[in-house]
């Protein structure tokens, strides 16, 4: 491991972040927020002095990045720049004064999670909800993918941070250099950002705008409001926000192909196509079982009743686009929907969006790739002789491409359910009052969930984190937030962020002594 | 005219044989001395050894001076250099043989490379293979005219109307029958089709008609709604593709396409650029195998496996297993005797499929195409008719046509440059720049071809 050059990229990347730290000083400014000028000041000042030292003690070695720095760079930088990234809400007075409470929220910002630990959103000050948004729109297409389009100083060990820093199992890139890649994807990410922000303002202001913006592209899902999006109670911002996050769950070469080269037929290419297959079928079937619950309320348990059809399309088509594309926004409380449609999320959950896009799950091509995989298993023990290849969009899927992907399943399963039970240990009510933390039983009470439902509240958060996608189910359902958590428990949550935004490797590989030898 | 034949392998060798015998001047060129020795042996042609792809070699075949070069040795990269190196020489019209299809089916790259034309064996064999599996009843297809006018050898049915009907009387009975009968295979014997001649099931009848008229012909000879449902292709060779890929393609639905390859990496290709097809990784001549995979269910078998002999015991072992219909693919002759029997099934020859693609291509008097029909030796042939023809000007009753032929149709071009096809009677008179479709049993073949390349002479 060439530590010297890891140090050079890492001052670089804090160098840039310090840079950008400049925007939500100047919404405060803007918005004549002065109590937030030092916490702003003296964070910038810190990141860029630590950038600095960095930067220009290394400099001589930033070229000399071979595969091996480049992931250990993605890895480490995340939880770098959110570190940096958490000190204005640590600093600040209208703050989040616990330092690790500071870090998970900015954690969750630049892995697009959306978790929050705040219990009242609107205290903080408008720079602050400024910034926490920002993060989102940060670590949606990739802060070092950022770094490589606006500082093409890599060389050719951008190629490397590009594939470990872009989601999926096979990477393409747009262009035969990577800087331009890089730089076409931000263009087209701020493209659509700056489109949705323009239909948004005359309904919501702009600020609300902007920020919702910037976290519905990423797919992060923070709110500058409490209810989320339900705040603004309009069918036609629902709408909008929809598109935006199906938009943002599709692979952005796809997007970019179709707007810039009008290569049309290819858009609708197979995972594309089971991507909105699969997000139009739970549309309707959520509807219709809220629709049935809505018309016989004394059979059904479920307090959510909806006006009439069109009410429950409206609230069914938002919770699948946000829950499937990883976005974590909420416009009903679907926590306490029927159990059959809290499952079809879950699943949503997991599979999450298209490999190249922002969103997070185990990517809908991999799933497509086990599906595929596991019908041929079956067609071959009828047909022992059969030769099956597995295809996608008519070209044929390479056994090694199979094998990553099964391998990758099966990783991201085992450390999903090894979560849940280290999770549902930590935050066990009898374990938690023995140990003097916070007392997640007085929290369930407060949040009217019943006492043993701690396994659902360790199943939600580990599954809505290592998702990325924000909001879970129990004691952080959609109306819930990671506050009551103990610190333990959001240590392994801030992990679990970390892990689901870079799909496992890039961080395992930080702990693997294996990448540290000489 | 002068003609290069560059590969001198079997579709050169009856190029060569063809165009020699309308008097061109041929000269073959290939890199295999022992090729060029049996043909210097046994044709009157110039065999040339050496590298065709040296610009050495071609002068030294005068390629400069060339009317027409036809390249057609095994490789699809020597072939384009050929033709190349001879536009550049000097050459007036180039014709090359190509396998990739992404090759020969672009103009402008043939262009480029300054051909004229592309033949496809590939391409030319899998689309008659593909006409016979779609027409049920139907064994062997070869078109003339452009296209216009097709041959189409049909079995008669069991419940064909035609079954028992003397053929003067067909025209009286079935006044919508379409095309003309030239030709009756039964027990074995072939006989041109006289008035006299009775139709019976299970005869196999050779029809010329037009393209178009298919559909009503296939009323009269087999009017029972056979499907062809399953289909089992051995080998998954670049034919066995190219057919399996048409098949699929097809809008008449084929339900079951399965391809057997017993080479697991070449199996492993086919299933990748296959997209319905069942591929299986075995042998047809595995029992086990045949009944476990259903094999023997077939409506159709074709064996289109690279080596003939493996073919031949292909489609031995499948027809006793009970399917009934076999096509094979021979390259050679070697088997004709086997496949002389019989309700064997069909026989198609890439090679002639070729020859007779690439001698339409070239189309400048003389032999036109030619088409082997059945394994017993008769010809199909279609000539095309100069003024400095004997036969040019001549009554059809004048020609003293042998017995075992007959002329089948013409094809006329008016001034106005329309074109006509008519089936032909004895006062018709045949013009300059008409094309003559003959018919011919083999005892016939080279007494047609006496006839037809006969010149005009000072004596007439």
């Amino acid at each position: 491991m060439r530590v010297r050059s890891l140090f050079a990229i890492l001052g670089l990347l804090l160098l840039v972040l310090s840079g950008i730290m400049l925007i939500p000083l100047g919404v405060s400014w803007f918005m004549g927020s002065t109590e937030d000028y030092p916490a702003f000041l003296s964070s910038i000042a810190i990141t860029f002095t630590v950038g600095a030292v960095f930067w220009i003690l290394n400099l001589n070695n930033l070229k000399d990045i071979r595969v091996r720095e480049a992931f250990t760079v993605v890895g480490l930088s995340r939880g770098m720049v959110s570190f940096f990234g958490a000190l204005p809400f640590w600093l600040s007075p209208s703050g989040i004064p616990n330092l690790l409470d500071a870090y998970f929220e900015t954690m969750s910002g630049f892995t697009t999670t959306g978790a929050t630990i705040l219990k009242d959103v609107e205290v903080l000050s408008p720079g602050l909800l400024f910034w926490r948004s920002l993060t989102q729109w940060l670590g949606g297409m990739g802060f070092v993918l950022l770094t490589l389009a606006v500082m093409p100083l890599l060389g050719s060990g951008g190629v490397h941070m590009y594939r470990a820093e872009i989601p999926g199992p096979t990477k393409e890139k747009l262009t035969p250099r990577v800087t331009q890649t890089a730089l076409y994807l931000w263009g087209l990410y701020l493209l659509f950002t700056v489109l949705e922000i323009l239909m948004l303002m005359p309904a919501i202001g702009w600020f609300d705008a902007i920020t919702h913006s910037l976290s519905t592209l990423s797919t992060g899902g923070f709110s500058t409001k409490n209810a989320s999006i339900a705040a603004f109670d309009s069918a036609y911002v629902d709408a909008v926000v929809t598109v935006f996050m199906l938009l943002a769950s599709i692979n952005f070469v796809l997007h970019y192909r179709f707007l810039f080269q009008f290569q049309t037929k290819s858009f609708f290419d197979g995972e594309c196509r089971f991507f909105i297959g699969v997000a139009l079928t739970s549309m309707l079937f959520i509807t219709a079982v809220l629709t049935f619950v809505t018309a016989y309320p004394a059979k059904s348990q479920h307090p959510e009743i909806y006006s009439g059809l069109g009410e429950c399309f409206r609230v069914a088509s938002f919770q699948v686009a946000t829950l499937f594309s990883g976005c974590g926004f909420v416009t009903a409380d679907f926590d306490h929907w029927p159990n059959i449609c809290r499952v079809l999320l879950a699943v949503l959950m997991m599979i999450g969006g298209c490999a190249g896009s922002t969103t997070g799950g185990v990517k809908v091509v991999r799933f497509l790739t086990l599906m595929k995989f596991s019908l041929r298993e079956i067609a071959l023990l009828i047909r022992p002789q059969a030769v099956i290849s597995l295809k996608l969009n008519g070209n044929n899927i390479e056994r090694e491409v199979v094998s990553r992907v099964l391998g990758f399943l099966a990783l991201w399963l085992l450390l999903f359910l090894l979560s849940v039970a280290l999770m549902s240990f930590i935050t066990d009510p009898g374990w938690s009052s023995v140990s003097g933390s916070l007392d997640p039983v007085e929290a369930s009470k407060v949040s009217g969930a019943q006492e043993d439902d701690h396994l659902v509240t360790a199943f939600g958060a580990t599954l809505a984190t290592l998702t990325n996608v924000g909001p879970g189910f129990g004691g952080v359902g959609p109306m819930e937030n990671y506050a009551d958590i103990p610190a333990a428990g959001k240590v392994l949550l801030i992990l679990l962020m970390l892990l689901g935004r870079l799909e496992i490797y890039a961080v395992l590989v930080i702990f693997l002594p294996f990448t540290w030898r000489r | 005219m002068r003609i290069v034949v560059v590969g001198a392998g079997v579709v050169g060798f009856h190029l060569a044989e063809k165009l020699s015998d309308d008097h061109h001047k041929i000269t073959i060129i290939d890199s295999n001395s022992e090729l060029i020795q049996r043909i210097d042996e046994r044709l009157n042609v110039q065999a040339i050894l050496g590298n065709a792809a040296s610009p050495r070699v071609l002068r030294k075949a005068k390629i400069g001076a060339a009317d027409l070069v036809i390249a057609v040795t095994d490789r699809d990269e020597t072939n384009i250099t050929v033709s190349l190196l001879a536009k550049h020489l000097g050459a007036k019209k180039i014709v090359v043989r190509l396998r990739n299809a992404e090759l020969s089916a672009d103009k402008e790259l043939m262009e480029l490379y300054g051909a004229q034309a592309t033949v496809n064996p590939v391409t030319v064999t899998a689309e008659k293979i593909q006409r016979l599996i779609h027409n049920p009843g139907s064994f062997d297809v070869s078109s003339f005219a452009d296209g216009k006018l097709d041959l189409w050898g049909y079995e008669i049915s069991k419940g064909s109307p035609l079954d028992g009907v003397i053929l003067k009387d067909l025209k009286k009975r079935f006044d919508k029958l379409p095309g003309l009968i030239v030709a009756i295979f039964r027990d074995g014997e072939q006989s041109i089709a006289r008035g006299d001649d009775d139709l019976r099931a299970e005869d196999h009848i050779y029809v010329l008609m037009p393209e178009e008229e298919l559909k009503n012909f296939r009323k009269f000879v087999h009017p029972e709604s056979e499907r062809v449902e399953k289909v089992v292709i051995a080998g998954a060779t670049r034919l066995g593709l190219e057919v399996a890929r048409r098949v699929e393609q097809n809008p008449q639905k084929v339900r079951s396409l399965i391809v057997v390859e017993k080479d697991r990496a070449r199996a492993e290709k086919a299933a990748e650029e296959l997209n319905k097809a069942l591929v299986l990784h075995g042998s047809v001549t595995d029992t086990s195998f045949v009944s476990e995979n259903e094999i023997a269910d077939a409506d159709y078998f074709l064996s289109l496996e690279s080596d003939d002999a493996e073919n031949l015991t292909n489609a031995m072992l499948i027809k006793k297993q009970g399917v009934r219909r076999v096509l094979v693919r021979s390259e050679n002759d070697q088997f004709l005797p086997v496949f002389q029997q019989t309700n064997f099934g069909e026989v198609v020859n890439p090679r002639r499929v070729t020859v007779s693609d690439i001698l339409r291509v070239i189309r400048r008097g003389g032999v036109v195409a030619v088409s082997q029909v059945g394994a017993l030796g008769a010809e199909a042939r279609e000539y095309e008719v100069t003024e400095s023809q004997a036969v040019c000007g001549k009554k059809i009753s004048d020609l003293n046509l042998p017995q075992d032929s007959i002329i089948g149709a013409i094809r006329r071009t008016d001034e106005n440059g329309g074109v006509e096809i008519f089936t032909a009677v004895g006062d018709t008179k045949i013009l300059a720049d008409d094309h003559v479709i003959i018919f011919a049993l083999p005892a016939a073949v080279s007494e047609i071809e006496k006839v037809f390349t006969r010149r005009r002479g000072f004596l007439r």
